[in-house]
């Protein structure tokens, strides 16, 4: 801590596809937290890997064009256990130590590989620093489609069945046996999504195994791990997020994308303009992932509906099934979970689970019954990841006596 | 939120008076009744926005839309902007002050407090030292209506610009337009003022210093820390002025876009302080 603040250092970019959306939620988690409690450290992951700090990162032009922040020292974090966070300056002076920065809790605010899955996560874990959101298996789970539904198969939470397409060690194609094999008890046309990206990224609708042929080297370009599921032609996405509340858990408002083609892609999703304002209530910002928009009026609102009417049986299962996937794996954070529904048969499926949702989903609490406002929201998170840390810090000697093989001074 | 508009003349008070565009956002949350009461439900406890210089309810809205659990929110568009009428004559902002308060007697009496960014603070605090009885609390963002504090440095060039510009302005033989010196020694406020720059140098010229001495109902002041146009220094001086203050800086905002960017930390302080005022 500095001048009695908590020091937060907020995680974005990465090596992900959703390198750039990852920026804009950094941005705005670091814009909403509470000046009077927290001192933000933004902490940018470039697109190699680099991690880079500096005042410079909390001016959008910084990454608008395609500016580099180059310039910005290098940083790497001290993984000495115990002392909570450190990033080190990565600078080779002459006279003088490299530059030392200090913070108390880690919010990564990642989309997909290297810091949504479990990746950083562990990190943090290892080091002993304390960190937002969900912890290292329920992100590894839930940011893996097929794994996801291999472990809440039995829970009562319905999911469709899937394919699992693997990309192959040497190349972008698997053969078609393979396919063929996978696609045993799935009937096409079928849903071709990556297992572990978000944004609607590579998602496409196939007809045809050569359709799979031809989609899946652009795929596997992104990701290792394809899914294919059964198409649902006239189906309703709604999205909920949940968090903990005391020994309870809450849920957040209800919202419906918007969608104007078969399926929704990530530009229709994050670089749309114009239309309606959607929704009953909407939020400070309106959500979003917008590229180029300053945080205000987000793109998003324009492309969903808050707290649509539904009836009162469908709500209720969608909540209900979100709170029970959320606990399965010591639910922590606030994560959105994705459902589709078919109104024609009444029936609603868990679609996927987004471990650190864009913008966090704060339009999601700030429109929910008892409204969250994003700040607040944040305290909840950070004050969450301090308790975590506490609850499951390793004793100084973690090695109980009757399990000693060596004395002790 | 179009549908909520509506046009409010406060008739009754001023006859002449320009009329007033009004956005209503109505209460969202269930009307709570006091336990054990069946009668008629409580009043909503009221948000009144009031937007800056050359802005309008717009500017706004995007924070006003987050406010409306339990809350009735009005947006002003002031006479002279968005889609008001022009203020009759050369008003300052205590006839800003009294047009609004007469609109405001027409509103049923709840809890209510005025939020205002830079001109609407001017407003406000009139409001609130004029007619003490219309409101209960002001959450004023980058407030302005006191001197700023210079350097000796700054005080000097302001003097050497002033100077110039006196002289350029009789200087009309030699080229100069009247209209090309004031735009050019004028800021963008005055240059882009309009019919409103009389207005708005009868605004800028006010010291609120008085008035806000009188002002005795709670106000949180919210400065932007690299605010240039009503630097947080005024803000200091504003809390030292007035009986019940609370100052607030967000650090990295300036004057604009504590309203956007800053707009997440803005209004989780206004909750807080209408938590404070209105309970619960």
């Amino acid at each position: 801590m500095s001048n009695g603040k908590i020091r937060v250092a907020v995680f974005f970019g990465g090596r992900s596809p959703e390198h750039d959306v990852s920026i804009v939620t950094g941005l705005q988690v670091i814009q909403a937290l509470d000046a009077a409690r927290y001192e933000p450290v933004p902490v940018y992951v470039d697109r190699c890997g680099v991690w880079r700090t500096g005042e410079k990162l909390l001016d959008r032009a910084t990454y608008i064009p395609a500016r580099d922040a180059d310039g910005l020292p290098a940083v790497s974090l001290e993984i000495a256990p115990g002392k909570g966070g450190m990033l080190v300056e990565q600078t080779s002076k002459l006279f003088g130590k490299p530059r030392r920065i200090p913070f108390d809790v880690a919010i990564p605010a990642f989309h997909g590989p290297y810091g949504e899955d479990g990746d950083m996560q562990g990190l943090f874990e290892a080091v002993g620093i304390p960190y937002t959101g969900m912890r290292v298996l329920a992100s590894a789970i839930f940011m893996d489609k097929a794994a996801t539904k291999q472990a809440l198969a039995g829970s009562g939470i319905p999911m469709l069945p899937c394919a699992v397409l693997r990309k192959p060690v040497g190349g972008l194609l698997p053969p078609r046996a393979d396919i063929e094999a996978a696609l045993a008890g799935i009937t096409l046309p079928g849903c071709l999504k990556p297992a572990h990206l978000g944004s609607s990224i590579g998602v496409a609708k196939v007809d045809s195994i050569e359709e799979i042929e031809a989609v899946l080297p652009g795929l596997f370009g992104n990701d290792t791990v394809a899914i294919v599921e059964p198409y649902l032609d006239g189906c309703v996405e709604y999205n909920i997020s949940v968090r903990r509340d005391g020994e309870g858990h809450a849920t957040s408002a209800i919202e419906r994308p918007k969608r104007d083609s078969e399926l929704l892609d990530f530009r229709q999703k994050y670089l749309s303009s114009g239309g309606k304002t959607g929704g009953k209530t909407g939020g400070t910002g309106g959500g979003a992932k917008s590229a180029g928009d300053s945080g205000s009026a987000g793109m998003l609102s324009l492309t969903r509906e808050i707290n649509p009417d539904l009836p009162e049986s469908l709500e209720g299962r969608i909540r209900d099934f979100a709170v029970r996937t959320y606990a399965a794996f010591g639910g922590t954070g606030a994560p959105r979970m994705d459902f589709m529904y078919d109104a024609t048969r009444d029936e609603v499926w868990l679609n996927e689970v987004n471990p650190i949702p864009g913008s966090f989903a704060f339009f999601l609490w700030e429109a929910a019954e008892t409204p969250v406002r994003f700040t607040r929201l944040l305290s909840l998170m950070i004050d969450e990841a301090r308790a975590m840390a506490r609850h499951t810090a390793c004793p100084d000697d973690p090695t109980p006596e009757a399990a000693r093989l060596f004395p002790r001074r | 939120m179009d549908s909520a508009q509506f046009t409010a003349t406060p008739a009754a008070a001023d006859p002449a008076g320009p009329h007033m565009h009004v956005v209503h956002l109505p209460n969202a949350a269930p009307v709570r009744r006091k336990p054990g009461s069946t009668g008629v439900p409580q009043i909503v406890p009221q948000i009144i926005w009031a937007h800056g210089w050359m802005h309008t309810h717009a500017n706004l809205l995007p924070l006003a839309n987050t406010c409306t659990h339990g809350r009735d929110n009005y947006l002003l568009d002031m006479p002279g902007f968005g889609r008001s009428g022009m203020p009759p004559a050369t008003w300052g902002t205590q006839d800003y002050a009294d047009h609004a308060a007469a609109w405001l007697r027409t509103l049923p009496r709840g809890r209510r407090i005025w939020v205002g960014h830079s001109f609407g603070c001017r407003v406000g605090l009139q409001l609130a030292a004029r007619h003490p009885d219309l409101l209960d609390g002001l959450f004023l963002m980058a407030a302005a209506g006191l001197p700023r504090r210079r350097t000796p440095m700054e005080r000097f060039t302001r003097g050497c610009r002033i100077a110039a510009f006196k002289t350029l302005k009789h200087l009309n033989w030699l080229g100069f337009g009247a209209e090309r010196v004031r735009r050019f020694f004028g800021s963008a406020d005055y240059a882009n003022a309009g019919a409103l720059r009389p207005v708005f140098v009868s605004v800028v010229n006010e010291n609120l210093s008085d008035v806000a001495a009188r002002v005795a109902c709670p106000v949180h002041l919210l400065y932007g820390e690299n605010d240039t146009e009503t630097p947080p220094s005024m803000g200091q001086d504003f809390a030292r002025l007035l009986a019940h203050a609370h100052l607030q800086v967000l650090p990295r905002f300036g004057h604009l876009d504590i309203l956007t960017a800053g707009g997440h930390q803005a209004v989780y302080a206004l909750d807080t302080f209408c938590e404070e005022i209105f309970g619960g």
